[in-house]
């Protein structure tokens, strides 16, 4: 009899409680800005640069600014991106989180908004396996207002608990007191989240000449943080 | 007394059970944001995106198919250079072992596995829409940007709970690709 019950508590403590911890552990923090849950990757390796963001793109010479090859741009979505509230083809905005500068000309202007595309989207699967999401910048707009193309993708995939689904179906299976736990193979598991103010830095694909003229100093272009509109 | 209790215990764990799936069914809203541009649309919540995907992606009811695998040496296509290249594979699992997979891409049913099976497609680069349907289950839905010059490799399967398609690495579709058969499928016309 106690050994029933006690079988019956353990299976259920296994099954209900640490499904529901792993939930809570995988959904984004609400008010820390850049953590993102599950893997990610920033393609793009910059080819001819070893520049920090933030950092100077070095004109090719004293007369000559050009934007160089590998030069990179740190972005920020302004948004939070969820793989089951978007469909792949759409975009989504981010804005300049630094700009980048060549010689002391903004080349590209901080805030200025770039729009990402959803490659990939996918909600959160059965079995408690997490949804994936995939995003490419393929160009951001100079200050002048001309495209230049980048290298940059983002892959998350969101965490899962299927170990612990089929832990609890099993457990219900084998023993007929705990064969409520089965339902837990109807558990979704939760889609893959990109949090608003995540970062992604992506790289200036190719070398681009730039005319001095068409472009302010760096000091003129920054536009104050907190300004009302 | 002692089955009673049993019972009562069992009930309990069902109702517990069911709390915790109705919370993982709640539409999910996205995390806290700054402030959005103007021109943002306005967000679409997880069940109107999902009606919106099943729209693009899924054909209309009624379109069966006659199937039968080819177990003869398989040849395989070679990747065209301004298009992509799909295959979509059944993989040998004995949950709905019996019914088959129809994928609709793009709004029109294409093509059917059965267990162990697989078959491809070319398509267009841009946006596609992928549907994967069997009678008794809600359709399993993905939307993915191909790409001209590359393969794909999209699995179908059952579970318990239902089906799903997920997109698989190229070495693990190679695999799947290599060791099971092509299904070779026919609209059944109506009568």
């Amino acid at each position: 009899m106690y050994r029933d019950v006690l079988s019956v508590l353990l299976a259920f403590s296994v099954g209900m409680y640490a499904p529901m911890n792993a939930l809570q552990a995988a959904s984004p923090p609400p008010q820390k800005m850049p953590a993102l849950q599950g893997e990610q990757r920033s393609d793009s390796v910059p080819q001819s640069s070893s520049q920090q963001p933030g950092t100077q793109a070095s004109p090719a010479s004293s007369d000559k600014l050009v934007l160089a090859d590998g030069t990179p741009v740190r972005l920020k979505f302004t948004r939070a991106v969820v793989s089951s509230l978007v469909i792949a083809g759409e975009k989504v905005p981010l804005e300049v989180a630094e700009p980048v500068l060549v010689g002391n000309l903004a080349a590209i202007p901080q805030r200025s908004l770039v729009e990402a595309t959803v490659t990939m989207a996918q909600a959160g699967r059965s079995m408690g396996r997490g949804g994936n999401l995939e995003l490419k910048i393929e160009n951001v707009r100079l200050a002048d207002g001309e495209l230049v193309p980048v290298r940059a993708l983002k892959e998350v995939k969101a965490g899962g608990y299927q170990p612990l689904v089929v832990a609890g179906m099993a457990a219900g299976m084998v023993y007929w007191l705990a064969s409520p736990l089965t339902f837990l193979a109807y558990a979704r598991g939760k889609s893959a989240t990109i949090p608003a103010g995540a970062e992604i830095t992506a790289y200036i694909a190719g070398d681009f000449p730039l005319d001095a003229s068409k472009f302010q100093t760096a000091g003129a272009t920054q536009q104050p943080k907190d300004v009302p509109k | 007394m002692k089955f009673v209790l049993a019972i009562c215990i069992a009930l309990l764990m069902t109702q517990v059970a069911a709390q915790f799936l109705r919370a993982q069914e709640t539409p999910g809203t996205p995390p806290q944001s700054s402030p959005a541009p103007a021109v943002e649309r306005k967000q679409r919540t997880e069940d109107e995106t999902r009606k919106r995907l099943q729209q693009l992606a899924c054909g209309p009811s009624g379109v069966h198919f006659s199937h039968h695998t080819d177990k003869g040496t398989q040849a395989l296509p070679e990747q065209p250079p301004d298009k992509g290249l799909i295959y979509v594979i059944r993989t040998k699992t004995w949950w709905g072992a019996a019914g088959q997979a129809n994928l609709a891409v793009d709004g029109k049913w294409i093509g059917v596995n059965r267990v162990g099976t697989y078959f491809y497609m070319e398509l267009d680069p841009g946006p596609h829409y992928f549907c994967m349907k069997e009678p008794m289950e809600t359709p399993a839905l993905l939307s993915l940007v191909i790409e001209k010059g590359k393969t794909y490799y999209l699995k179908q399967s059952f579970t318990m709970e239902g089906i799903d398609l997920d997109l698989l690495d190229e070495e693990k579709g190679k695999q799947y690709v290599s060791k099971y058969h092509k299904s070779i499928f026919e609209e059944k016309q109506k009568k």
